[in-house]
Order: structure tokens, then C-alpha cells, then sequence
């Protein structure tokens, strides 16, 4: 592993460290001071993104359940998110699974199911 | 970026990276091409290439006999110039190798002298590619699909920007990252290099909506909190 690599790497950790002190730390339900989503505030709809940051907070603190009740999509990502960046970025996950999880079926899928998620949430108030 | 086409272990393959061919673990037996030259050559009389295999070896003598041999054409020349004709119909005549290489006055050529049609003709490459000359046309075709590599679908990021900055510009970036994966299956790859640009862009700009709006947003939940 190359020098600059190595220091990427670091410095991509401590942000997330202290991302993750951050939301743990800061309880974005109570606080008035947290950004609030720029969609929901200009139209009044959900975007799909929306509750994200409840979810971190509730995700830090072990609460699953509340973690999906506040955005469902957001913490059924994570582990999508980690797998992606395990296969952009280094060679751990085996060739099968790469060509199955970056077909282009599946990555429309993808985009198909956050359009929905997004139209249900308002219509159901998830 | 310069981009190389290389023919190692008589598997030839490109465009990549010179970070590429780093990981792919050439040695100096390997021929490149890049855009700008007439012909292949040794992969020591690329300046920058020799530089990283010094590197590679641990300052071995990568370019001991760099000077000895001359600009040589590789070996898928030699190769297809000695197979017997495939048992598909032949080439145009004027497809045919010996023909192709070193033609005066094409200058600024995107694509290595014997793969002059990357883009259109699969059908030409592999009729001369070494392996191949001759037989299993479809499996040839299928390998010879897969060498280039895929420009980045820049995915992941397209679901964070979703997630977290600026939903409608995420959106497009994943349509994006979907049409470079499908145009590069298909083998366009000059539109897959496209949308693998778009979608990087759309991040970008998703990512920038999401940094100015968001303590805008801070703002306004403060100066609402000061009203009520």
C-alpha cells in the first residue's frame, strides 16, 4: 500500500469517526439547530433522504427499529453502501458478485426502488 | 491521463491507466501503445513506464536491454501473420493485418495500430487476435469484450448524494451510472466514458447544492426558532 493511499485511507476514517461521535453525541430530533432537509422545507414532501439523521442517531444508540421508523431506506443502505465501497476499492469481494451487484439492471433497480420509496413515504407518511 | 493499450503474455488488452498496469504486474517482456506513436514498442522505451517497472523490481535493470532491441511489432503481428485462415469467411481485403500496421499519414491515431476499429468491428479484432486465430469465435469475442475496463459508475456516491445532499441530481447520477455499465456491455465505449462522466458531474453538483443549502437551511431553522 502506497504512502498516499495509506494517508486517505486515515484521514477518510477520522472523518467518519468523528461523524459518527457527532450524531451520537447530538440527538437531531430535539435539536433546533440541525440542518433540516432543503425538500421537505420547500415543498413540504418527504425527499427520500428525509429522517437520515434520526435514523444515524437511533442506528449509534442500537435502536434498529427506531432507526428504520425514521427512514427504513437509509439504514437498509448502509450495508449496500459498504459492500459497493468494498468492491470499488479494494478486491475483497469475489468477481460473481461484482458482475451481479454492477449489472445494469441491478443499478436501475436501484434508482427504480428510491423512486418508490420516496412517492410511498408520502403517500403513507413512513 | 495517458491511456495504454499492452500486449502481455500475448493477451493484449487496454486502454489502461499507467496505475493499471501497475497492478496488473507487466514485466519488460511487455509491448505498448499509447496515442502518438507509430507502432507498438517494448514497454522500456516508454519513458514513464519504464520508470514505474525500475520501481517495481526494485531498480533491477528494467531497462538493460532497452537499447538492444529495437522497435519491434509484437507478437499478435507475427502470430496472425503465421495462422492458417479461420474457417469464417475471410476479412475484407482491406482489413487484412498486413495491411494495417504503419500506414503513412495517420497520424493522432486513438486506437493501437492493429485494433485500428475498436469501437465498431469486434468481428476484425478477433479474427486477428492470436489466441483466436482460427477457431471458438464466440468465446474469443466474449474475452476480447471484457479487456478494456469499465470507466467508473461512480455508484456508491450517486446512493450517498441521494441519501444525504440533493435527491433529484442523486437520481439522475444513478440513471447515469446505469447507462455507462449498459453502454459498456454493449461495447460503446466512448458513450460509457460519457455518462461515466455525467455522473460524476451530477454528484458533484448534488454534493455542492447539498454544502451551500444546508446552512441555509441551519439559518432558517434558527431565525424560525427566534420568531416562534
Amino acid at each position: 500500500m502506497s504512502k498516499k493511499r495509506a494517508v486517505k485511507i486515515g484521514v477518510i476514517l477520522l472523518l467518519l469517526i468523528v461523524a459518527a461521535f457527532f450524531y451520537f453525541s447530538i440527538n437531531p430530533a430535539t435539536t433546533k439547530y440541525m440542518p433540516r432537509c432543503v425538500f421537505l422545507t420547500l415543498t413540504g414532501y418527504k425527499c427520500a433522504g428525509c429522517g437520515s439523521q434520526r435514523a444515524l442517531h437511533s442506528l449509534l444508540h442500537g435502536n434498529v427499529l427506531d432507526a428504520l421508523r425514521y427512514n427504513t431506506f437509509f439504514v437498509l443502505a448502509i450495508p449496500l453502501i459498504v459492500i459497493y465501497l468494498l468492491n470499488d476499492y479494494t478486491k475483497l469481494i469475489p468477481s460473481k458478485v461484482d458482475e451481479v451487484i454492477t449489472h445494469h439492471y441491478t443499478i436501475i433497480a436501484i434508482g427504480i426502488i428510491v423512486v418508490l420509496w420516496w412517492v410511498f413515504r408520502n403517500i403513507y407518511d413512513w | 491521463m495517458r491511456r495504454y493499450w499492452i500486449n502481455f503474455k500475448g493477451k493484449q488488452s487496454g486502454p489502461h491507466s499507467l496505475e493499471a498496469l501497475e497492478r496488473m504486474g507487466v514485466d519488460k517482456t511487455a509491448y505498448v501503445w499509447h496515442s502518438g506513436l507509430d507502432d507498438w514498442v517494448k514497454i522500456t522505451k516508454v519513458p514513464e513506464l519504464n520508470e514505474m517497472l525500475e520501481k517495481l523490481y526494485n531498480g533491477s535493470s528494467a531497462a538493460s536491454d532497452a537499447n538492444s532491441v529495437e522497435n519491434v511489432a509484437p507478437q499478435v503481428m507475427e502470430v496472425s501473420q503465421v495462422t492458417t485462415s479461420p474457417p469464417e469467411p475471410e476479412p475484407a481485403p482491406e482489413l487484412s493485418t498486413n495491411e494495417m500496421p504503419n500506414q503513412p499519414g495517420d497520424e493522432a491515431r486513438e486506437l493501437p495500430p492493429n485494433r485500428l476499429n475498436q469501437y465498431g468491428n469486434a468481428t476484425y479484432q478477433v479474427r486477428n487476435h492470436p489466441q483466436y486465430a482460427g477457431g471458438n469465435f464466440a468465446a474469443a469475442q466474449a474475452t476480447i469484450a471484457e479487456n478494456p475496463e469499465c470507466p467508473p459508475t461512480n455508484l456508491v456516491w450517486a446512493i450517498i448524494a441521494t441519501i444525504c445532499c440533493c435527491m433529484p441530481l442523486g437520481i439522475l447520477a444513478i440513471i447515469f451510472a446505469s447507462l455507462t455499465k449498459k453502454n459498456y456491455k454493449q461495447g460503446d465505449y466512448r458513450k460509457a466514458e460519457k455518462y461515466s462522466e455525467y455522473s460524476a458531474w451530477s454528484i458533484i453538483f448534488a454534493i455542492m447544492i447539498g454544502l451551500i443549502t444546508t446552512p441555509l437551511s441551519c439559518c432558517s431553522n434558527l431565525m424560525l426558532l427566534n420568531l416562534g
